[in-house]
């Protein structure tokens, strides 16, 4: 199978200064990608550019081997890291929205899930809490059988039953034929799903190793490890 | 299943321990199918592929059986188990008369208490 | 997609409009009736009922006018706000730059011919009774039925395409202005100012260049409306139709060319 996502000579400059500074990286189908940093890493910028929501600098992103577009963007599920749902719809409104637009949608799926998190699918977004709209917009991003899903911090608003809830999803959404990366702070929960992890630092990448092979080598975490590198 | 996957070594080396483990206490009964790889990587939080990797070395060890269409069975002949089985058997008695010992008991002591323990006098 | 899309902004549109419609005519009417009663009771001016009135009347007015004001603002924030957090959600839509326009284009055109054509009935329903219906200036009329026919298209053209390039201007500079998505809104209206102003100046440049040519243009129009009226007023006005479409077509090439190759959502 040909390679779900590559990302070559990525950069990204903000007025000059560098949010992606020349980041490669692969992606095969079939796995699970945690992409962690601190904060400024430019993790939310690689996956806005990925989605098709910023053009880079330089360099490119490819998905399945194409550039983002139209044709790329119906092959991938985006979560992003703000509330980005209108406020005055209803829970159902998005849900026939997302069905309407995207053929891989599993409107059944959406309202199991929608069910099992306690959402009422009456309630305006406007109305809900923030955790509830957070909610939400997983429900929709994980209703779909993509090709590459890149969700941006899809635990960090959310209580702890909720996060075991969505990580249990995502591991039993888990397709040979797709690629998940995960950007997240919360790696000693999600790490042990993971089957790889890219570290970036500064824009660019620190390293990319399976989950496994970095707890051998360093005898620790990736969490761990993580805190070890990036110690204030 | 109850899993506990630590943080400090791989996470395949983790699953691949705890699996024995349930297949030695009969967790699942020889012969019979193991959930699909997908349903115990979820209930374990753990990774798919990672979990895959685990059940393929059980294979290899001959604990498990890979079927052509419906997932694994665990082997039906004792065999395997059985040496599965007093292998952590023995592990588990080595810890606990090492632990024992550290205590300062003599082998006497020992045998004494193991057998009050046995018939369920707790002391 | 384009159907799929517009289907959603113009219900999303209908959300906000139609009860704007329907409160701001029956305000409407209800000031025409009391203008009735106040026609066959003759209350003098300082009875509360006269006042009542006039003031029912002025609000109806200033409602009505104020009808276009808010369709044009209502439509021509989804665009804007598809260039804010909205984006997150629609750029990420198997649609091409090009259909975002589109939909929003029509959508707003759509809406405002509609509140036009709301706005024409209140203004009937509150002068009502006092006189007939607006005479048409019929100075081109003579003759053929064909022309009129040609006419009347060719106004509802310019209308359709005087929103069209209204809108585009709005959209282009909110493409323009979301370049800096810290201060999108100051960046916008900058560049409506920044637009507006090169606009005019592009103008009298080009004024002051074809002069020569433009008096000559406007002698033969001169002689040409002489001798073959109709011919050259629907000409000319089919000219205007030709440079307006022009203007949007440029107008949403550069629009698309922004939120297509340039898009960085903030």
């Amino acid at each position: 199978m040909e390679t779900m996502y590559e990302a070559r000579g990525l950069k990204k400059l903000y007025g000059g200064k560098p949010a992606l500074n020349g980041v490669e990286f692969a992606v095969q189908p079939g796995r699970l990608v945690g992409l962690l940093g601190p904060n400024g890493a430019g993790k939310t910028t690689l996956l806005k550019i990925s989605a098709g929501l910023l053009t880079p600098s330089a360099g490119e992103v490819r998905i399945a081997g194409q550039l983002p577009g139209p044709a790329t963007k119906a092959m991938v599920s985006y979560l992003p890291d703000r509330m980005a749902l209108p406020r005055e719809q209803r829970a159902e409104d998005m849900v026939a929205f997302y069905k309407d637009f995207y053929t891989d949608f599993d409107g059944y799926k959406a309202g199991q899930m929608l069910a099992d998190l306690k959402l009422d699918p009456r309630q305006r977004i406007g109305a809900m809490s923030k955790g509830t709209q957070e909610k939400l917009q997983l429900c929709l991003v994980m209703s779909r059988a993509a090709g590459l899903y890149l969700l941006d911090e899809p635990l960090g608003g959310v209580d702890p039953a909720a996060r075991e809830y969505i990580l249990s999803t995502i591991l039993s959404n888990y397709s040979e034929s797709a690629a998940v990366i995960i950007s997240t702070h919360l790696i000693g929960d999600i790490e042990k799903a993971l089957d790889e992890v890219i570290v970036l630092k500064d824009g660019a990448v620190l390293t990319h190793q399976s989950v496994d092979a970095l707890r051998e080598v360093n005898g620790k975490s990736v969490d761990e490890y993580f805190r070890e590198v990036f110690k204030c | 299943m109850e899993w506990n996957i630590t943080s400090g070594r791989p996470v395949y080396v983790q699953l691949v321990e705890q699996l024995e483990q349930a297949l030695a206490a009969g967790v699942f009964p020889p012969g019979s199918r193991i959930p699909p790889v997908r349903e115990l990587a979820a209930d374990a939080g753990v990774n798919p592929n990672t979990m895959q990797r685990a059940l393929q070395e059980l294979e290899s060890r001959g604990l498990l059986q890979a079927q052509r269409t419906a997932g694994r069975i665990v082997t039906a002949e004792n065999g395997e188990l059985t040496l599965l089985r007093q292998k952590r058997a023995r592990r588990l008695v080595q810890d606990c008369l090492t632990q024992l010992r550290g205590l300062g008991m003599n082998e006497e002591e020992i045998e004494t208490l193991l057998k009050e323990v046995q018939n369920g006098n707790d002391v | 997609m384009l159907t799929k899309l517009l289907k959603h902004d113009l219900r999303g549109t209908g959300r906000i409009m139609v009860p704007v419609w329907v409160g701001s005519t029956a305000l409407a009417v209800l000031a025409s009736i009391m203008s009735c009663f106040y026609r066959s009771y003759q209350w003098d001016d300082r009875h509360p009922l006269s006042i009542l009135t006039d003031l029912f009347g002025l609000t109806a007015v200033l409602c009505m006018m104020a009808l276009l004001l808010v369709c044009v603002f209502v439509c021509a924030r989804r665009f804007y706000d598809l260039l804010g957090d909205a984006g997150y959600v629609y750029f990420t839509l198997p649609v091409k730059p090009w259909q975002h326009i589109a939909a929003k284009l029509v959508n707003a055109v759509i809406w405002t011919v509609g509140t036009i054509l709301v706005m024409a009935v209140q203004m009937g329903l509150m002068s009502g009774p006092m006189n007939g219906a607006v005479t048409f200036s019929m100075d081109f009329y003579p003759g053929h039925p064909g022309w009129l026919a040609l006419y009347c298209i060719e106004a509802v053209l310019l209308v359709l395409e005087g929103f069209a390039v209204g809108y585009l201007t709005l959209y282009l500079c909110m493409a323009i202005g979301a370049q800096w998505p810290q201060h999108r809104l100051l960046a916008s209206v900058v560049t409506y100012f920044a637009l507006s102003f090169s606009g005019q100046v592009l103008m009298m440049v080009t004024a002051r260049l074809t002069f020569r040519h433009l008096t000559r243009i406007v002698d033969s129009v001169e002689i040409s409306v002489q001798q073959n009226p109709l011919p050259t007023m629907a000409a000319a006005w089919g000219g205007i139709l030709l440079i307006l479409a022009a203007i949007g077509a440029i107008l949403w090439a550069v629009t698309q060319y922004f939120i297509g190759k340039k898009l960085n959502l903030g």
